[in-house]
């Protein structure tokens, strides 16, 4: 059997075998998690602290988090996706307060003394909740609300560039926003 | 074609959401209302959520991954030798409270090195602990599989991806240091949990090679928290003689040799 496996082994690729290996024992795969939400969490971080190499940061950040809290998960409890959407949430939010008390020059003395940390989160804090309801939902239901609700497009408009029949992109609105608010529902249970 | 009554209610609510109701519209959604209190309480539900979305001044972006990132977070996740584990550039998982601190390791542009020799060695050695974890894997069950392939690996100063702590002779009072070196196939992590530095001070760690060079593994503000962090440079752990931490005066606050590997 030795001779066999290690002939098997010398024909796959390394990640792969890691890959069947933790596909066998039903664990959190990193891999696999990245492949299916790692757009998704990158999207929230962008849009919530509007700077690529910080929610690039943020993303590995949430991965590694997730990672070493791996026993820690159990599917039961929770979807993967608002598991690591949990995680990620974390990682924004202390990333956000740590840049508010990061020391920034100024040139005037007279300047007024810096509005607490706090204040500064509180003031963001609806954009990430909402950010990360957007960025869970499927792309269809994000893209409608995005282009209705935040860009002030209409019905009509969408239909001329999309095609897409007036009724429909009604009902899909409909239930993407119900979609957002059970979201950002499970978000203010936390 | 006749909508169905409730398609035709979920429309009139997503209408009325966006001020899209025409005269006639707006006439039946009133009716439907008063008809139907429970569309009512819908609509105001959902409202609630349009004019949290209209105030939030969002302006979103439907972004691409960038490239690097999955090999920047399978290399910091790995905790093996895999050869995805190449970061284009050295990444630095660190505590959020310095994600944005940007630490001067990660704008070395650090690449792999090409010293062609590692790669076959880190092969060989994954590979033996592949076949080691395949002939056991029919001895175990699930939960001891799972415990083996999630343990990070163990071994030796320098082995892949095990966890070598390090002791600092002298440290200033006040402070505390809990420090580790992990070796990888694209250079050495750094592990820090450090206590008592001047909050908002500048400190830089700083892997010293056995020929004196010099390389930056990242920046971090001294906190009044607990800094966790974790940070990369491109120096192989063979090659590494001293981990160092600095002030922005360049003075070192803690030093530690190494063994050699």
């Amino acid at each position: 059997m030795g001779e066999r496996v290690e002939a098997t082994l010398r024909t796959m690729s390394e990640e792969r075998v890691v890959g069947l290996f933790r596909q066998s024992a039903g664990v959190f795969d990193v891999h696999q998690a990245f492949a299916e939400h790692a757009r998704a969490i990158y999207g929230f971080a962008l849009n919530s602290t509007r700077d690529s190499t910080i929610a690039e940061d943020c993303v590995q950040e949430t991965f590694v988090r997730a990672w070493r809290a791996r026993d820690r998960y159990h599917s039961e409890r929770g979807s993967e996706r608002t598991w690591l959407f949990a995680i990620a949430r974390n990682v924004v939010i202390d990333e956000i307060k740590a840049r508010a008390r990061r020391p920034t020059p100024t040139t005037n003395e007279l300047m007024e003394v810096d509005a607490p940390a706090v204040a500064v989160v509180e003031t963001v804090d609806d954009r990430i909740v909402l950010s990360g309801g957007l960025a869970r939902l499927s792309p269809e239901h994000r893209d409608i609300i995005v282009a209705v609700h935040l860009n002030g497009m209409t019905y009509q408009q969408l239909h001329e560039t999309s095609g897409v029949p007036v009724g429909t992109l009604r009902t899909r609105m409909y239930y993407g926003l119900k979609a957002l608010r059970e979201i950002l529902g499970e978000e203010e249970e936390k | 074609m006749t909508e169905e009554p409730m398609s035709r209610r979920d429309r009139l609510i997503a209408a009325a959401l966006a001020g899209d109701l025409s005269g006639e519209e707006q006439r039946e959604f009133d009716l439907a209302c008063a008809a139907d209190p429970g569309m009512l309480t819908e609509y105001r539900a959902l409202q609630e959520v349009s004019d949290r979305l209209a105030q939030s001044g969002l302006d979103w972006e439907e972004p691409d991954l960038p490239p690097g990132l999955a090999s920047r977070v399978f290399a910091a996740t790995s905790g093996d030798s895999t050869d995805h584990a190449v970061p284009t550039r050295p990444s630095t998982t660190a505590d959020p409270q310095l994600i944005g601190s940007r630490p001067a390791g990660r704008r070395l542009g650090g690449t792999r090195p090409t010293n062609g020799r590692r790669a076959p060695r880190s092969r060989v050695a994954f590979l033996g602990l592949a076949a080691a974890g395949l002939l056991i894997l029919g001895g175990l069950g699930g939960s001891a599989v799972s415990a083996l392939l999630q343990a990070p690996p163990e071994g030796p100063p320098g082995a892949l991806g095990a966890v070598e702590e390090v002791t600092f002779p002298t440290i200033p009072d006040g402070t505390s240091f809990d420090a580790a070196l992990v070796a990888h196939t694209w250079g050495t992590e750094t592990v820090l949990e450090v206590d008592g530095l001047a909050e908002g001070e500048i400190f830089e760690v700083i892997l010293v090679s056995e020929d004196g060079t010099e390389l930056t593994s990242g920046t971090f503000f001294g906190a009044e928290q607990t800094i966790t962090c974790r940070m990369n440079a491109a120096l192989m752990r063979e090659d590494v003689s001293q981990l160092q931490i600095r002030d922005a005066s360049g003075s070192v606050v803690v030093s530690s040799s190494v063994p050699d590997v």
